[in-house]
């Protein structure tokens, strides 16, 4: 497989403490990379730094230049919370809003067929469950022509069930579509579950491959 | 909506009675109390001959336009505040200062400058509506960046997608709370500027209405006046603002 983001001695500090200490590994094209660690171990702190929101770190992260080719939004990401989603603006504009086209193209249908969002399209925010706005959330990322998909906690707030759901969503994404998923938990049955390589971050800032 | 539970109407049926108990025991001159047939009679009197309603008209037009104003050049300052820390401090230091001067503090140096009349009245209601309105949307902008934020950014959002998108269309709610307060604020400030300094232009108000019934001492036309500034008041906030509001929250939260 061909690594896509490279990470080389990552070191990330807040004030003077060490968050994420000579952190090294590679992302797969392709793969779900789970990165796995306890609630405050500097998943998100990671996760950012990767999708390119915090820029203010030691250390070098390079990107493979076809992750950029023909993408608007190269490195988009499903947040945890619900209100990732514009609350004023129905599920079809949210989707599209980061995008330069005003209707949906056949591909976006069939994507939004896919993920279980067609006949919700015209209904706000809160007429939505928890799960239907994570839902949105990942059409709306998915809808990017990027390669690369990072999922912060996605499922978090959910109950078992829809969590179940949407745990077979991805892996049926990550192989229909072919895209790479870092996907961000504590819980390790669903790392278990989706991963087919998993990162553990330890509580003094390591990362390691296990 | 407004809605008269009983115990209001008794409250007010005890009002009433005891009003009219006070003028019929006739310790008081009717010149002072007058009775409930006189305010009424007055009341509707005005109303049949135009004087009442359109002082109302005037009186909640000069209201509307102060409002917009606000709306407006508070939208500015927040955009300029916006733009770096140092000018979101400037414009921070500009509020503390301004808020808590009354409008009508500042009348008799407006007047210096504007002369009698509706440009005077304009600029101190909208010197009482603007800062609210400043506090409030700074605010809820405040609220939406530390909200959408990190969405915008993942997503590559313009900066004129995240403006018009994010905080201009975000940003409703907190104008309508802002325009809520911000109205009694220019309604008070309004009624004193007309009453107290009697600035009118070429058309009046309620104040100047209210400051006419003193002149020639006519107390029933003074409650008439009374009347219709609570009755517009009511109007404002129960039936416009809080309906408004109540759509608001439905859609934006």
């Amino acid at each position: 497989m061909t690594p896509i983001i490279s990470v080389k001695k990552l070191t990330k500090k807040y004030n003077e403490e060490v968050v994420l200490r000579d952190v090294n590994f590679e992302v797969m094209k392709g793969e779900i990379l789970v990165v796995l660690g306890d609630s405050g171990a500097g998943k998100t702190t990671l996760m950012s730094i990767l999708a390119g929101l915090d820029k203010a770190f030691e250390g070098v992260v390079s990107y493979s230049d076809d992750l950029f080719e023909n993408s608007k939004v190269p490195l988009p990401i499903v947040f945890q919370d619900f209100d990732q989603l514009l609350p004023w603006y129905s599920v079809e504009k949210n989707i599209l809003l980061p995008y330069d086209r005003k209707e949906f193209t056949d591909r976006d249908r069939e994507i939004l067929s896919f993920v279980g969002l067609d006949t919700h399209l015209h209904k706000q925010p809160h007429e939505l469950s928890g799960g239907m706005k994570q839902r949105t959330a990942i059409a709306r990322s998915l809808l990017s022509d990027g390669k690369v998909i990072f999922m912060d906690e996605p499922f978090g707030s959910l109950d078992t069930a829809r969590r179940q759901q949407l745990q077979q969503l991805i892996i049926e994404i990550n192989k229909k579509y072919v895209k790479t998923i870092v996907f961000i938990t504590h819980d390790l049955e669903e790392a278990q579950l989706l991963a087919h390589r998993t990162l553990v971050v330890g509580t003094d800032g390591t990362v390691k491959e296990v | 909506m407004v809605t008269l539970k009983w115990n209001r109407l008794i409250f007010i049926g005890l009002l009433l009675a005891g009003w009219q108990l006070l003028f019929i025991s006739g310790r008081y001159s009717p010149a002072l109390v007058p009775s409930l047939q006189s305010i009424g009679g007055t009341f509707t009197d005005e109303c049949l001959n135009g004087q009442l309603p359109k002082a109302v008209v005037y009186s909640i037009v000069a209201i509307f336009k102060g409002l917009l104003w606000s709306v407006a050049v508070s939208g500015i300052l927040v955009l300029i505040g916006s733009a770096t820390e140092w000018l979101d401090d400037l414009v921070e230091f500009v509020v503390s200062i301004a808020h808590p001067l009354p409008g009508i503090a500042i009348l008799p140096l407006v007047i210096l400058w504007f002369g009698i009349g509706e440009k005077a009245v304009l600029f101190v209601v909208i010197h009482s509506m603007l800062w609210p309105m400043v506090v409030t949307i700074k605010a809820e902008v405040k609220r939406l960046k530390n909200r959408y934020q990190r969405v915008s950014k993942a997503f590559n959002l313009s900066r004129f997608k995240t403006v018009v998108h994010i905080y201009l269309v975000g940003t409703v709610p907190g104008i309508i709370t802002g325009a809520k307060i911000a109205w009694s604020r220019g309604w008070r400030a309004f009624i004193s500027a007309e009453m107290v300094f009697g600035i009118v232009g070429q058309k009046s108000g309620l104040g100047w209405y209210l400051f006419e019934q003193r002149v020639y001492m006519n107390a029933a036309g003074l409650f008439s006046g009374l009347i219709a500034i609570i009755l517009c008041g009511v109007f404002i906030e129960q039936v416009i603002f809080n309906r408004l509001d109540a759509w608001v929250q439905l859609r934006w939260r």
